[in-house]
């Protein structure tokens, strides 16, 4: 019998095959074989599948090809971006596995959605395609709509899952119109064959011949749902209230993932198909950076609830990370990829910590919950000393070095009043991060609260504090990573 | 050119005439006896008039969740069956593992209860 096959390489999606099998299995092993109130077994296994996809990305190292006409690409950049966010899964998911039942919201579809919002970055790190980033910012909006309602019957859940939906599907309407926009003018979505579109255009050029207009209009579309998605300023409004009613895991691994994802993905369309229009969109992207580093820092300085404090500051970070793009060098893309393993690991660990302090019925967001931290639980106050330090950008932790490298990427492309702002909201936000350290260590008790440290979640926040150290102290580390990967986007 | 049009514009004048006679002559000649249940706009389904806001049962949303993922499996199907002689085995893989997926899907439902009406 002759089987023919067509010319695909299958390899180059091995990833997402794995991801998506494994969690498609566990949705399965879950609702045969794992009886209720036992779904951290569940947990394990989704961590087992995790390991899987992080082996896969093995025997592709080094590896350049894309295939499926061009819609998928595999390179050190989609491998290096795979292991942060399978890193960023790993952690949301060790930190879930005592939350959930102690807030009596144990489902066993939590892991699976977790996979699959996790193949969903994977896919946007890997595609060279509209249509396929838009699938894959769906498949990530969509899981998460679920995860943000997971703390069911709690209403502020319930909220924050609604108000994140409905404009969602709005960000997605604008991504569609977009892309809409783009093929009219271009006839095509593949983002190789935008760059070739534009270097035509632009080479037949003449004063008669007018500019690429629908494709600007259509790239402004787009720009404005990654802005949503990655909340940017004036597209941040949902981000305070959705990151303080999710779940605070669920919580956590937005605040970076989905950064991390829907940065990549425009990143790749920036780098592929946009280099040619640069004085078009770098303009535009850097007032949005620097309205976000200074709506996020200074709106984060009013808050006294720590979560949605987190939250503000979540949004000034999506700035300070937008610099490496707006600064469109080789330098910047490093950066990006620097800030965002330093402020991954930053982030998750703070919310480790609040997690931990979490009780059941009454949530350990205020301010009043940390003070005299110190002296009833030292470990644990000096490890969320040390994630506000790096918030901050203090040496000598990872994220110091982060916002380092993204300024002086910036500063090299000539962006000197955007690292003027920078500088400026990181001495704002110095403030609100040091007033928990304050609390926590000059303030004498309020409150008895008692931390739930369970030993997975206390060797998480030990291992995220450890990295977040030894990234401040040895950046080459991870740096010659960043480089190679930078070589191979082109960039 | 135009004239190949003809025939459907005579069928639009014959329609647009069966109209026009059939009512207006109904109107004329036919009997008046207008009652409750004649005068709605539709003679059954739901009451036309009411409160805009009002409670249906939520069963309903799992019936439409039901219809996608088999609407979804008929998009992807009818295509699939006009070239399926063309991709012949590789074809049938493919769309497997896709029916595999959709049937993960159609099992979770099921082992949820979401089938069970009461």
């Amino acid at each position: 019998m002759n089987i023919a096959f067509p010319d695909i390489n299958m390899l180059v999606i091995l990833p997402l095959i794995v991801i998506f099998g494994s969690a498609l299995a566990l949705l399965l092993i879950d609702l045969f074989f794992i009886p209720a109130g036992n779904k951290k077994i569940t947990g394990y296994l989704a961590l087992a599948g995790l390991l899987f996809t992080g082996l896969a990305g093995v025997p592709l190292w080094g590896m350049e090809e894309s295939s499926f006409s061009g819609m998928v690409v595999v390179d050190t950049f989609a491998l290096t971006l795979n292991v942060i966010f399978i890193i960023i899964a790993a952690i949301t998911i060790i930190i879930s596995l005592d939350y959930l039942p102690r807030q009596g919201i144990e489902q066993g579809e939590f892991y699976p959605l977790i996979l699959f919002a996790t193949g969903s970055f994977v896919l946007l790190a890997q595609s060279t395609n509209l249509i396929l980033i838009f699938l894959g910012i769906e498949l990530l909006s969509i899981t998460l709509y679920v995860l943000t309602g997971f703390a069911y019957p709690r209403l502020s859940s319930e909220e924050a899952a609604m108000k994140y939906l409905l404009l969602g599907a709005f960000a997605a309407g604008f991504f569609v119109y977009g892309i809409a926009l783009i093929y009219g003018e271009t006839m095509t979505v593949d983002l190789n064959q935008i760059r070739l579109y534009l270097t035509e255009l632009e080479s037949s050029s003449t004063a008669a011949v007018p500019g690429p207009t629908l494709l600007l209009i259509g790239g402004a579309l787009v720009l404005i749902a990654f802005s949503f998605k990655i909340a940017l300023v004036p597209f941040h409004m949902w981000t305070p209230d959705v990151y303080e009613g999710a779940p605070t895991p669920v919580t956590a691994f937005m605040s970076v993932g989905t950064k991390g994802a829907a940065l990549a993905a425009l990143i790749r369309i920036v780098t592929i198909a946009l280099p040619t229009v640069q004085d078009a969109w770098v303009p535009v992207l850097a007032v949005l950076a620097a309205a976000t580093m200074i709506v996020g820092n200074v709106g984060a300085v009013a808050q006294t609830n720590v979560k949605r404090m987190l939250a503000y500051s979540s949004v000034g970070h999506a700035g300070y990370i937008v610099l490496g793009v707006v600064a469109m060098s080789a330098h910047g893309i490093e950066a990006f990829l620097f800030y965002l393993l330093a402020y991954s690991l930053t982030n998750l660990g703070a919310f480790a910590v609040i997690i931990v302090l979490e009780q059941r019925g009454e949530s350990a967001w205020s301010l009043d919950d940390f003070s005299g931290l110190g002296q009833r639980q030292p470990m644990l106050a000096v490890a969320m000393a040390l994630f506000m330090l790096s918030l901050a950008g203090v040496p000598p932790t990872a994220g110091y070095l982060g916002k380092f490298f993204v300024f002086a990427a910036a500063w090299e492309s000539g962006l000197g009043w955007l690292v003027l702002i920078g500088v400026i909201t990181s001495a704002i936000a110095i403030f609100f991060y040091l007033r928990i350290i304050v609390r926590m260590f000059m303030h004498e008790p309020v409150r008895d609260v008692q931390p739930a440290l369970h030993r997975s979640i206390t060797w998480t926040i030990a291992v995220a504090a450890g990295a977040v150290l030894l990234f401040g102290f040895m950046p080459n580390l991870f740096i010659d990573l960043a480089q190679r990967s930078v070589i191979a986007l082109g960039g | 050119m135009l004239e190949a049009y003809l025939p459907i514009f005579v069928l639009f004048l014959f329609a647009l005439f069966v109209a026009v006679f059939v009512i207006s002559f109904s109107a004329l000649l036919g009997p008046q006896k207008p009652g409750e249940r004649k005068l709605k706009p539709y003679e059954s389904g739901m009451e036309p008039i009411g409160q805009a806001i009002r409670r249906f049962p939520v069963k309903f949303h799992v019936v439409a969740m039901l219809f996608i993922l088999f609407d979804i499996e008929v998009v992807f199907f009818l295509p699939y069956a006009l070239v399926f002689r063309e991709l012949s085995v590789y074809g049938l893989a493919v769309m497997g593992v896709f029916f595999l997926i959709l049937v993960v899907g159609f099992v979770y439902e099921w082992k949820k209860g979401a089938l069970q009406w009461e």
